[in-house]
């Protein structure tokens, strides 16, 4: 063998064993005959030094994200991880429209720019500049696309969160000054977002019913603010409520929530959110410990305990409620494989 | 019908075919415009196969290493009919309007 299919062959390792098996020896003949020239000296120096070009990566890599969350149809298994990551998403994104309703609501108020309500004199703020505005306003972008998810517009979607995490990096690199490590994640979270958005083109379960999700941004909003609200006068309530605490809050909130009812057999077996609840509370749980280790490195020694504190807490909280999510889901995706018929998909004739 | 699975149903419309020779014989088809890459060809070749589109035609040994040739089946033949018919039939619209289509400025130049 030569080292380009060595090479080759590593890149075919990202498709599923049960692909491979059906399809490893013919893409790799076709790949090495791609790449073959008239000049049996360049072909012999390719073979040994030659790599399968970054388009060609891509291309398997594509196939392989395709594959693993059934977006070809495909393994049970993988349509139920292609299910649990569009709810991941589409819930990434409510968190987004909640948080962008909320951040221009409370900055309308304290600019008093609402008719009606006046500005509270206990805030003093700094002076307004054009980028802070458009960092705020760039909030409202992800209630666009949100919107624009649960309408079946995945694409529109997409392009909206692409324009929220650009909004994100704005706001980075022209307001907070140098970026924590927390920040640095919420910008890969951004990112993870924008791709997640893409397991909507192969959808197979039935789409998001609108009014309760649409319902859910409203109440996420009002529920943020009061907590916002209510955090601002107790310093030992505002620990909880930094972006990661409010994350975390919700997280526990919705698993705690799932697991009742399915105590109470309120919920389908093969529902997609115990999956995708464990997926967040895997995510939230690194948000939550970097920002505890940011609070450790950036905050003064007066509010550093409660701060690191309560995030401890909350990543303890968030752990132990992740570990009943991820055996019941690899409890349910055991029982897919088990149910799976088996057999090569190829057919000779 | 993505553009690439058009062209890997009419590359094997032509007789079957092996992996790389559907590669180039799309490449011909389409102008060069659709070059696929083996992991995109293989995803649709996938998918074309789960679907009863195109089956395995034969399988043979060249310089040491397993070729598989791959051919439309009855379902994949019809299948593409119906998205040319579709497709010529929205190109005859596009057509006749641009027949009868004249530029703006000519519009206002006979005014």
């Amino acid at each position: 063998m030569s080292r380009l299919e060595d090479r080759y062959r590593r890149v075919l390792r990202f498709p599923p064993a049960s692909y491979r098996e059906a399809w490893e020896e013919d893409m790799v003949g076709a790949f090495l005959a791609s790449v073959q020239t008239d000049d049996p000296e360049a072909d012999d120096y390719l073979a040994d030094y030659g790599r399968p070009g970054w388009a060609e990566v891509a291309s398997v890599l594509a196939l392989a994200v395709r594959l693993r969350l059934g977006l070809d149809g495909g393994s049970r298994r993988s349509v139920a991880w292609g299910a649990a990551v569009r709810l991941v998403a589409l819930l990434g994104l409510l968190a987004g429209a909640v948080l962008g309703v909320v951040d221009v609501g409370i900055h309308s108020w304290l600019t008093g720019r609402i008719p009606g309500l006046a500005a509270p004199d206990w805030v003093v703020l700094g002076p307004t500049t054009f980028w802070l505005t458009m960092v705020h306003l760039g909030g409202l972008v992800w209630v666009v696309a949100y919107v624009a998810l649960l309408r079946g517009h995945w694409q529109v979607a997409r392009a909206l969160a692409v324009l929220g995490l650009a909004s994100e990096v704005v706001a980075m690199v022209t307001t907070w000054g140098p970026p924590s490590l927390a920040r640095w994640l919420y910008l890969l979270f951004g990112a993870i977002l924008v791709l997640a958005l893409g397991a909507y083109q192969g959808q197979h379960e039935p789409p998001p019913r609108i009014r309760p999700w649409l319902l859910a941004l409203p109440l996420g909003a009002t529920a943020t603010a009061s907590l916002q609200l209510l955090g601002s006068s107790t310093e030992a309530l505002w620990a909880f409520l930094d972006p990661a605490g409010l994350y975390s809050t919700a997280v526990l909130g919705a698993a705690a929530g799932y697991l009742v009812a399915r105590r109470l057999g309120r919920v389908d077996g093969a529902s997609a959110w115990p999956h995708a609840l464990a997926i967040l509370a895997g995510g939230v749980l690194a948000l939550r410990l970097l920002t505890a280790l940011d609070y450790l490195r950036s905050i003064g020694p007066e509010q550093a305990p409660i701060m690191v504190t309560v995030g401890l807490a909350q990543a303890c909280a968030l752990l132990a409620i992740g570990l009943p999510l991820t055996a019941i889901t690899r409890r349910a995706l055991r029982q897919l494989r088990t149910e799976e018929p088996r057999g090569a998909t190829m057919h000779s004739t | 019908m993505t553009q690439p699975t058009f062209y890997v149903l009419t590359a094997l419309a032509g007789g079957p075919r092996h992996g790389y020779g559907i590669v180039g014989e799309v490449s011909d088809l389409s102008q060069d415009r659709v070059r696929l890459k083996i992991g995109t060809l293989y995803g649709v070749l996938n998918r074309l196969v789960d679907d009863g589109l195109v089956e395995l035609d034969r399988e043979e040994v060249q310089q040491g290493r397993l070729r598989r040739y791959y051919r439309l089946t009855e379902a994949g033949s019809q299948s593409l009919a119906e998205v040319a018919a579709r497709q010529a039939a929205d190109a005859k619209v596009a057509v006749d309007r641009l027949r009868a289509w004249r530029p703006a400025n000519e519009f206002g130049a006979s005014r």
